[in-house]
């Protein structure tokens, strides 16, 4: 044995030398990178100087790097393929400024404002011939960061891109092209260099106009025209030197690792100005940095008590790392290697909690615009029975599941309308209300009572022993013209792989259900699958009922795409339970054609109204978005705000501050 | 022999076209497709999801989308990516096969060398109670969770001990200036490790006659050495001087993954070459050997560990092919943005253009594979070839 | 004289098994497996018993559907930005036991100072729970149990059904040789070249997979694959010893040459094709269970993806009862199998006994 010491010395030797040498790689390394890095940040910081030491009215010079941690591979940096076909959210995050809009919302009020238009139009002119026209200011003085000036040809230019180069995707809701079946966009014009005239066939209310085309993106024409000759070719077009009408502009792009903008020296996009919140909901805009056009105006109602914010930017560049595994971007963050991750879902609970007791991370906790939901099919019986449905929502027992299972990390939701929209959420009323205040006895019995008034019939209709228990289920249940329900009723919910939430739920609603009386079963399915059964034409009347969410656009018109009879998913649209009501279209029409939001806010409850008495949905619930940033090395301009940091301003490069 | 091998193109050819139809056939089975999402979007026309169908050729039968993809494959003709539109597969590949290779390659050389020492320094401390610990916790760094065990890794040497970096491949603010892509650094680290490898090789099987063992030890390690101060000199000279730093960079970050790969990967060579080199060693000329007198280390050495390396190499080929299926969960949890994030991006997005490239990759060179594998035993083995041919 | 030969027969075999067991015995890997195997085994029946005899309510310690509501009183407190204060010393102890930070509270509208009940949920192992119970407020333990009782049926199902599959195919191909043989081996390079991974990918998407489809799935990817080839070479060598031309010359039907004299000498190899593949078997539904992509209600991957899901993986050894047991359990019963087949393969394979 003694022989084989002396060959454990060799390999010893080697492994070390081995190391050594990859040590001495390294150390090599590392040396020359800090030299490198910091000529880097002295050529960034010195012509930033020099512009400050000119613009004596620039308050400081933007440095520093703002990190943010990204979870997928941005598909492209190119506007026009961004917003073709398949967009994703990480690609949305990376794109830089290249688009610019009329109009806009300030964050986190989410206030409409002006963007590049002079004047927020909010009235058209009837052509008479069907058609309804907005002539739109462009203000004057804005440029591309190429220097060519942002004109009202841009937006003739987009419009007229999109349409005959046959763009998809978003495209298409940014700028629908009217035709004789669709109700959409005839013409942009330039009537002059500042002014846009855009043209709709149909009278468009608040979501289409205001809340539609004039947040529409437009890109430079100067550098566009000559690329746009074709779908493909404008979509292959690399976008890394493409104008923008912002600070930034992209400058190391390295595929799959990280990706940076750079504060452009040149830009008029310079810090200088406020903006003011109010908390009645108004804004008021005054921006002065001597090289773009001063803004001073006010939004909204502008009363009471407000907070004010500095206009960016004040961070010389913003990367975006990326790290395709989620955890590993929290421990990344929790070591300090990023600032703030971009994560439009938040971050999870006990992560959360656990980064509460590292020092320097701040907590923010905001609400989210969406809802999670519970849809029977009312084309088939039983779904198509309103006691059915209304007894199923009254046995539901919302409150017991989140606060004893789901410990309460979720917030109870009964309308389609998100309570942090304030204003537009409707009372709730009816069956839901009558039940909510009831004990699960209670429920059940009132449940019992509901099916009983709609001339259900049971040959024994069981009983309620009381309080913990479930209870006995009646039997044989039969519709009121004596059908029997269809034995093994599934209700497609996600798995608990996709979201133990909505699984727990399930699991919970399928046993309320069937101590009414009926067989009913929750069956955990795939995503994609509850999307195919639910969604597919075809499949409209194949299924009973499902679990789903949705996330919610700012300007609260679900109700017409979720429940307008125009919409049936048969025939293509949204609108999955197949609801149908000539009552609600009515009112839903009503809602589209609203020019203010007062107006629309009245139509809205009354939509609700008869909602919470027809139920095509239960509203279940709605998680809270969780996000964490470091405040020892940055400082945000705001951290309450609808949906969160990620989803208001993709963590507020424009507006952060380093503090270290 | 002629005759079996053309057979054998033959039916290869005939296994690879039904490999393509099955794996389209695979990727239609799954529901919705690569669109699905603009159907959730409650804003957009009606027609606009039929109408990116219509774009992308999605709208046509099954059968013709089929034949049609089978043509243009054998035209060259790949499509484009779904997601990355207007990327082509190829392009998508030709950026992310220079990480994996790299990482994997790595890999692969350091498991599969310590590997085989362990497992030879088993076989022959047999029956001992080191032998049977070793072995048992060998099995266990075999089988261990994979993906938790990486994670486990992440969190104690990313973050609680803090000496390697989180995932990634590199360092953003070291690349911030860098006038290279990573790929044109990786292609660079890829040629010089194959280079040092084939050096390494050939050192080896020049001195393999050498009787003297000390001799032979000696030469081997000037070698090595020799090799190293090339590899210095190489790294610090001309073009690759400059690069070096971003090298170094991209290797401080492959230590991790590397090390946690090797911990789980090396124990399948050890056991292997322990189960083998047991075998051989009750062969008739080991105890000719021991009959001789020849020293114990002599016997090990040269004669039953070079008898063992035979079906260990063999084995060694084909974990090559698996390299790229096997890297899915490494490359996931170490934000290491190669092959196996492209297979799965592709299949979870239904990207199927994408989908089927990668998968058509990986078939050609498991298809190759298995082919030298087949011709070569039916040369060595003459009762296979007999069979093969009647 | 038919009797005769059945007990001769018999006898035989109880010798050959008795032999085997020695020699099995012997390795002492194969018996530390077998020790693991077993354990995991009394775990599979206990729980069963444990529900029968009362000795568990279902409600409390189901493992998909049991709650067991504990909860505590918390004070309220918001941790201060400096540190260190009177109270804590530094941010790590803030907030200390029977607190809770006001930042971390959801929808409730409790001030500083207050006394609040929470649900401890998770729950750190105690006398009630010896391992403590989940974010959901489900037994730990018996989520272990449940976990064996699913790798036990999906391993030795799949690898059954996949050592029958590749076991026949293989001696067919071996023994008639020409287009069957072709045909076979192309099959499997087919199925070689599918990557294992991504295949179960897109099975697991349009196939709702339980456990028992996924066994199928399984035993029929790997009865398909490799392990025919590998057979197929055992039988090869079986088919040209002297003992099947002597069986052939005296006149032994194709079938019974098969039977009698190649298959029962494939047997072992098989048998130990079916220890390793409980490994991979097991293995693989972890995996696809760890990335969310299986439909079942309760397995070890799964408990594992939930604590990650739920944002427990990194939490160091806070919570150590979610991510522990779970990830240990799948690591000891592949590798008890594991250890199993070794021990298999030194009893079969006669050149790796003991010197």
């Amino acid at each position: 044995m003694s022989n084989f010491k002396g060959s454990k010395t060799w390999r010893l030797i080697l492994l070390f030398s081995v190391f050594a040498l990859v040590v001495v790689a390294c150390g090599d390394g590392d040396t020359a990178d800090d030299e490198v890095a910091e000529e880097a940040t002295e050529t960034t910081a010195a012509p930033a100087t020099t512009a400050a030491a000119a613009e004596e009215e620039a308050p400081s010079a933007p440095g520093g790097v703002y990190k943010m941690a990204i979870f997928s591979d941005p598909q492209t940096q190119n506007y026009w393929n961004y917003l073709d076909t398949e967009n994703d959210v990480w690609t949305s995050y990376v794109m830089s400024g290249q688009a610019v809009s009329l109009f806009t919302v300030s964050v986190p009020n989410y206030q409409l404002i002006t963007s590049m238009a002079s004047e927020l139009v909010e009235v058209n002119t009837d052509n008479g011939d069907g058609t309804f026209s907005y002539s739109v200011p462009v203000a004057k003085g804005y440029e591309w960061s190429d220097g060519a000036p942002i004109t009202a040809n841009d937006w003739e230019f987009t419009f007229n891109t999109v349409s005959d180069l046959g763009l998809a995707g978003s495209w298409l809701s940014s700028w629908p092209t009217g035709t004789e079946e669709n109700q959409g966009i005839v013409s942009v014009e330039a009537t002059d260099d500042y002014t846009v005239k855009i043209t709709f066939n149909y009278d468009p209310g608040l979501a289409k106009w205001q809340y539609g085309a004039a947040q529409a993106p437009a890109l430079s024409k100067a550098y566009w025209e000559s690329i746009a000759t074709d779908r493909e070719s404008l979509l292959a077009a690399d976008a890394s030197s493409a104008p923008v009408a912002g600070a930034f502009v992209y400058d190391k792009l390295e595929q799959g690792a990280f990706y940076t903008w750079a504060y452009d020296t040149s830009s008029m996009w310079a810090p200088g100005g406020d903006v003011t919140i109010y908390d009645s909901g108004g804004t008021k805009i005054e921006w002065d940095n001597g090289k773009a056009p001063a803004v001073n105006e006010t939004f909204g109602d502008v009363s009471g008590d407000s907070f004010t914010y500095s206009n960016g930017p004040f961070v010389g560049s913003v990367e975006f790392t990326l790290y395709s595994d989620q955890d590993a971007a929290y421990l990344a963050f929790q070591k300090g290697d990023v600032d703030f991750v971009l994560n439009p879902l938040g971050v999870k609970r006990n992560t959360f909690n656990q980064l509460a007791t590292v020092p320097g991370v701040e907590l923010v906790q905001n609400a989210p615009n969406g809802m999670r939901y519970f849809a029977f099919n009312t084309r088939i019986f039983p779904g198509s029975n309103k006691a059915f449905r209304q007894a199923t929502a009254c046995i539901i027992d919302k409150d017991f599941i989140i606060d004893s299972v789901l410990q309460g990390t979720v917030a109870s939701m009964d309308g389609i309308i998100p309570a942090a929209l304030g204003a537009w959420v409707a009372p709730t009323t009816g069956i839901m209300a009558e039940c909510k205040e009831l004990d699960s006895v209670g429920k059940w019995e009132k449940s019992i009572s509901i099916l009983q008034d709609g001339g259900w019939t049971a040959t024994d209709w069981g009983e309620h022993p009381g309080n913990e228990t479930r209870a006995i289920p009646p039997t044989g249940i039969k519709g009121p013209n004596g059908e029997a329900p269809p034995e093994n009723m599934l209700i497609y919910a996600p798995g608990p792989g996709y979201d133990p939430l909505r699984n727990t739920f399930s699991l919970f609603i399928a046993d309320y259900i069937r101590q009414l009386g009926f067989d009913v079963t929750a069956r955990p399915t795939g995503f994609s699958v509850i999307v195919d059964i639910a969604f597919d034409p075809e499949k409209c009347k194949d299924w009973h009922f499902y679990m789903l969410g949705w996330s919610l656009s700012i300007y609260p018109d679900q109700g017409v795409d979720f429940f307008h009879s125009r919409n049936d998913t048969c025939e293509g649209g949204y609108n999955t339970p197949g609801y149908n009501n000539p009552a609600y279209d009515d009112l839903a029409n009503q809602f589209e054609g609203a020019k203010t939001v007062a107006e629309a806010i009245v139509i809205s409850n009354q939509m609700e109204e008869i909602l919470f008495e027809d139920l095509p949905y239960v509203v279940l619930f709605n998680p809270p978005v969780l996000e964490v940033f470091r405040s020892d090395s940055i400082e945000l301009p705001f951290t309450e705000v609808l949906d969160g940091l990620a989803d208001a301003c993709t963590g507020c490069p424009g507006t952060v501050k380093k503090t270290s | 022999m002629y005759r079996y091998i053309f057979r054998r193109t033959y039916q290869l050819i005939i296994v690879f076209f039904l490999f393509l139809v099955t794996s389209y056939l695979l990727f239609d089975a799954i529901p919705g497709n690569a669109f699905q999402n603009l159907l959730l979007n409650p804003d957009l026309p009606p027609d606009a999801y039929e109408q990116v169908l219509a774009l992308y050729g999605l709208d046509k039968p099954l059968s013709e989308r089929v034949f049609s993809y089978v043509v243009n494959f054998f035209k060259g003709d790949f499509g484009y990516s779904y997601k990355y539109y207007p990327k082509t597969p190829i392009e998508l590949i030709a950026e992310r096969l220079p990480r994996t290779l790299m990482l994997f390659a790595m890999v692969n050389i350091i498991s599969f060398y310590t590997g085989f020492l362990i497992g030879k320094i088993l076989a022959w401390r047999r029956g001992s109670k080191s032998e049977t610990w070793i072995t048992i916790t060998s099995v266990f760094s075999y089988t261990v969770f994979y993906p938790w065990f990486a994670l486990m890794m992440l969190w104690y040497f990313g973050y609680k001990m803090d000496w390697l970096p989180i995932g990634k491949f590199l360092y953003p603010e070291k690349w911030y200036d860098s006038p290279y892509d990573s790929d044109v650094i990786f292609v660079l680290m890829i040629k010089f490790t194959v280079i040092v490898s084939i050096i390494q090789v050939l050192i080896y099987v020049f001195t393999k006659n050498i009787e003297s063992l000390s001799l032979k030890r000696n030469v081997r390690f000037i070698g090595f050495l020799l090799n190293i101060v090339g590899s210095y000199f190489f790294w610090n000279t001309g073009d690759a001087l400059l690069k070096k730093t971003y090298a170094g960079d991209i290797a401080y970050h492959m230590i991790l993954p590397v090390l946690t790969v090797t911990v789980v990967a090396f124990a399948g060579t050890a056991l292997l070459t322990r189960t083998t080199m047991m075998e051989v060693l009750k062969d008739d000329y080991i105890l000719t050997a021991r009959a001789k007198g020849l020293s114990q280390r002599r016997i090990r050495d040269r004669h039953a560990a070079r008898n063992a390396l035979l079906p260990v190499v063999t084995s060694f080929i084909f974990t090559i092919v698996t390299i790229i299926d096997g890297s899915v969960l490494t490359e996931t949890i170490f934000s290491w943005p190669g092959m196996g994030q492209l297979i799965l991006d592709s299949v979870l997005n239904e990207d199927i253009p994408v989908a089927m490239a990668t998968f058509s990759f990986i078939g050609v060179f498991a298809l190759i594979a298995h082919f030298v594998a087949d011709i070569s035993y039916a040369y060595l083995d003459p009762r296979i070839r007999i069979q093969s041919q009647g | 004289m038919k009797n005769n030969n059945n007990k001769i027969e018999k006898k035989l075999r109880r010798e050959a098994f008795s032999k085997n067991w020695k020699l099995f015995k012997q390795s002492r890997l194969g018996m530390v497996g077998l020790y693991i195997v077993f354990f995991f085994f009394i775990l599979t029946i206990l729980q069963p018993i444990l529900f029968i005899t009362g000795f568990w309510n279902e409600a409390v310690y189901h493992p998909v559907v049991g709650y067991d509501d504990l909860t505590s009183d918390f004070i309220v407190v918001d941790c201060p930005k400096e540190y260190p204060t009177e109270k804590y010393q530094s941010r790590t102890d803030c907030p200390a036991r029977n607190e809770v930070n006001i930042k971390t509270l959801f929808y409730n509208t409790a001030e500083v100072g207050d006394t609040i009940e929470l649900n401890l949920q998770p729950a750190p192992p105690s006398r009630r729970h010896i391992l403590g119970t989940d974010s959901l407020g489900r037994d730990v333990f018996s989520q272990i149990m449940e976990g064996s009782q699913v790798a036990f049926l999906l391993g030795i199902l799949s690898a059954t059904l996949g050592v029958g599959i590749s076991t026949l195919l293989g001696t067919i191909a071996a023994f008639y040789g020409g287009r069957i043989d072709a045909y076979l081996m192309r099959q499997s390079d087919l199925v070689l070249m599918l990557p294992t991974l991504p295949l179960l990918f897109i099975i697991s998407a349009f196939a709702e997979l339980k456990i028992w489809h996924l066994a199928v799935v399984l035993g029929t990817i790997g009865g398909l694959g490799g392990s025919v080839i590998t057979i197929k070479s055992q039988a090869l060598q079986v088919k040209v010893k002297p003992f099947v031309d002597s069986a052939r010359i005296t006149g032994g039907s194709n079938m019974k040459i098969l039977f009698s004299h190649v298959l029962p000498n494939v047997a072992p190899l098989a048998l130990l094709f079916m220890v390793f593949s409980v490994t991979g078997a097991i293995a693989s539904e972890s995996v696809l269970s760890f990335l969310g992509l299986l439909n079942i209600e309760m397995s070890w991957g799964l408990m594992i993806y939930l604590a990650q899901v739920e944002g427990f993986i990194f939490s160091g050894m806070k919570y150590w009862w979610l991510i522990l047991p779970a990830g240990l359990s799948v690591t000891f019963l592949t590798g008890g199998f594991y250890l199993v087949g070794r021990g298999l393969d030194e009893v079969f394979n006669p050149r790796l006994r003991k010197r």
